[in-house]
């Protein structure tokens, strides 16, 4: 299904599509996956499952050092997607995304010693 | 265990990294006789031509920091097989690097993938210098191996048996 949605100004192509992985929603040129499928409330209403909008805090598992910022802030992540690597007593941990979001701010940089529980980045 | 052999890889730890991420079997160990790439802590190369010592051990499901103290003890498991079965005397460079005179002959690192605070798979590998008989220039004077040490050739599965023995011990003692 194709639609234009107009907000203030800006026109937005919207099309929204039933896949096997559940319902997937295309805003230009970017996609959305939400895994519930749609609901049809009747001829012209649909329900789009809700998505949690909700501000998500990375914080660092271990103390260690920072070895490679994967994301940047902008960047939309999907669910498991690899965010930053720490490193500690010859131990390589690599931190993934809890959930799909935007990166929002990023806290730390390459080569910066973090504490446990630090905040590493934030996402929504 | 299930120990998976290759003549030539990339990268035992590329190789069970990406199985454990695949959900492989815990106690799965890819080893080989080469690699190509054989990786080295902060991207560097673990020198590892034929006659050496190469694998990499998919962990079970574990505290973050029951996999660091085991990461320190893999050392000292690879030191203990040393020391009981050639009679040698390995010094623990910590946290984890095997020297043998003042020579590096093993290296170890571990790779974590953590996700809300839980460790999702761990995948340690282990590069021991066993039959290497010659090193390139840069390496000479830092490293050494088992057949350069006892001027004899040593057997790479009996060595691997008693280090993974060792180590599903003390990782079982850990997560009591």
């Amino acid at each position: 299904m194709k639609f234009e949605l107009k907000i203030g100004e800006k026109n937005f192509e919207i099309e929204i599509l039933e896949t096997e992985k559940g319902t997937k929603v295309r805003v230009g040129n970017k996609e959305f996956l939400f895994e519930e499928k749609l609901e049809r409330k009747g001829p012209s209403q649909i329900v789009i499952p809700k998505r949690d909008f909700s501000k998500l805090e990375v914080l660092a598992p271990i103390s260690g050092e920072v070895s490679e910022v994967l994301v940047k802030e902008g960047d939309f992540v999907e669910k498991d997607t690899p965010l930053l690597i720490i490193s500690a007593m010859k131990m390589e941990n690599e931190i993934l995304a809890e959930k799909e979001g935007r990166v929002m701010k990023i806290f730390v940089k390459k080569g910066q010693k973090v504490k446990k529980d630090e905040k590493l980045l934030e996402l929504q | 265990m299930k120990i998976l052999e290759f003549q030539k890889i990339d990268s035992t730890q590329k190789e069970a990294l990406k199985r454990a991420k695949k959900k492989e079997k815990p106690w799965t160990v890819i080893v080989a006789k080469e690699q190509t790439q054989g990786m080295g802590r902060k991207k560097s190369f673990w020198f590892s031509p034929k006659g050496g010592l190469y694998f990499s051990v998919i962990l079970p499901k574990s505290k973050i920091e029951n996999i660091q103290i085991l990461t320190f003890l893999a050392g000292l498991v690879v030191a203990e097989t040393i020391k009981k079965s050639f009679h040698l005397e390995p010094f623990i460079k910590l946290p984890n690097d095997v020297y043998l005179e003042g020579k590096k002959i093993c290296g170890i690192i571990t790779e974590n993938v953590v996700k809300e605070n839980e460790v999702k798979c761990s995948v340690m590998g282990i590069g021991l210098n066993t039959n290497i008989e010659k090193f390139p220039k840069n390496l000479e004077k830092s490293a050494t191996s088992l057949k350069i040490k006892l001027a004899k050739k040593v057997n790479n599965k009996k060595i691997l048996k008693e280090i993974l023995t060792r180590l599903q011990k003390m990782f079982n003692i850990i997560n009591q």
